[in-house]
């Protein structure tokens, strides 16, 4: 059991890589930009 | 991954995310979310002069080392629960965001006035305690490829440095392990100590951020740090974080120097199999691009994209208010990922080496802070 849940904790990650996670980070940045620029 | 996969690992994200942003709601309150009703855990420490004056102005117990406790017990005491796994794994995501984000603070104006001073004071540091960390392993008798590793986490920024470090060094994965775990045993007493260390010498908030800035092993436990001693507010922007993070960025960027400087020391310490190095992979593909959104926000606050800086525009109220939550919930995964069975694992000769070198770089950034930067 212990070893279960120890993959469990091992779940494949959100992101592939740590740069597409930059990537993703880049573009929910902009897309927060766009909408404070629209807002306000 | 085909697009269903990733369609399905995002759905499972959100309970995660969502665990992290009630335990940020109840370290930081809920008046954003117009619930004045709950004002957080942090406010009820100042419910007499004794716990304010213990909790608040000498531990700096806010709301970023809340929620990074809360998330260290969650992970250790309780365990976490699987349907949250997936989400906590987005919490670097939340903290590159607010880095981005963050940018909104800084006009080019901030950085020029850093310029000489602090690119020579980090540039200097780098370097010595690379060198201190190496002559030191070799003293010890620590595998090169060991002591390659911790010297870039203790020169540059912890964990990332290590891992950018790793395959330019042809690091084995345990000395990956013991390396990170090394590098963040330190860095979590850090965290700790040096905003009390700074309260007790009498930092000011700019002397603080140049300390931690450049004595701090983490990026991640700079911004916490650097928030303890001097909370970020949407009418007060930290100066020491504002600081602290100007220096980090200066120090990631001679990371692909240091990367390059170790691949050459190990190549020539170590034994390998194979006679040629392929660093290529490790320094173009391990830069951090999400910097270039932090330089690109400097960039449309310095030309006033952004409205005024002071006072600050309703936009930059916003973004502030909007970064301080992304720290507050990455903070909370990156307690959640702790475990402490992997803090013990810092131990023997790379937790030695490690723990001289931070402490060798923290008492002379304190020193050269308090003897050269006024304010």
């Amino acid at each position: 059991m212990p070893d279960e849940k120890n993959k469990e904790h091992h779940l494949m990650p959100l992101f592939a890589t740590e740069r597409l996670e930059d990537y993703v980070a880049l573009s929910l940045a902009l897309v927060i930009i766009i909408l404070v620029l629209v807002l306000f | 991954m085909d697009s269903d996969n990733r369609l399905q690992i995002i759905i499972k994200s959100i309970p995660g995310i969502l665990l992290m942003l009630a335990i940020a709601v109840f370290t930081r309150g809920a008046a954003d979310f117009g619930f004045p009703q709950w004002p957080g855990v942090e406010s009820f420490f100042a419910i007499n002069d004794f716990t304010k004056w213990f909790l608040i102005d000498i531990l700096h117990l806010n709301y970023v080392l809340l929620c990074i406790i809360t998330g260290m017990l969650i992970r250790n005491v309780l365990s976490v629960p699987n349907w949250a796994v997936t989400g906590i794994k987005t919490s670097s995501l939340f903290i590159k965001l607010g880095v981005i984000l963050l940018g909104s603070m800084y006009s080019v104006v901030d950085v020029a006035r850093l310029g000489g001073t602090g690119i020579i004071i980090v540039l200097v540091f780098v370097f010595l305690t690379i060198l201190f960390t190496l002559w030191l392993a070799q003293k010890m008798d620590l595998d090169p490829t060991a002591a390659a590793l911790l010297s870039a986490g203790t020169a540059i920024c912890g964990v990332s440095a290590i891992i950018a470090a790793a395959p330019a060094v042809r690091a084995k994965t345990t000395d990956v392990v013991f390396s990170i775990a090394t590098i963040l045993s330190f860095g979590l007493v850090f965290l700790f100590v040096f905003p009390i260390i700074g309260t007790l010498v009498g930092l000011t908030p700019h002397q603080f951020g140049i300390w931690a800035g450049t004595g701090i092993l983490n990026s991640g436990q700079i911004l916490a740090a650097c928030l303890a001693f001097d909370p970020e507010t949407a009418e007060h922007a930290s100066t020491s974080l504002k600081t602290g993070q100007i220096y980090n960025l200066i120090r990631v960027i001679f990371l692909p120097f240091v990367v390059l400087i170790l691949a050459v020391f190990a190549s020539r310490s170590a034994h390998y199999e194979e006679d040629d190095i392929n660093i290529n992979t490790s320094l173009s593909s391990r830069f951090p691009v999400f910097v270039i959104g932090f330089l690109a926000m400097v960039f449309l606050t310095s030309f006033g994209l952004l409205g005024q800086t002071s006072p600050p525009s309703p936009e930059l109220i916003f973004i502030r208010k909007l970064y301080s939550w992304f720290f507050a919930i990455g903070l909370t995964g990156l307690g959640m990922q702790i475990s402490f069975s992997e803090l013990r694992k810092a131990e023997g000769k790379p937790l030695a080496v490690g723990a001289a070198a931070a402490v060798f770089k923290a008492v002379l950034a304190l020193i050269v802070v308090i003897l050269f930067i006024n304010e």
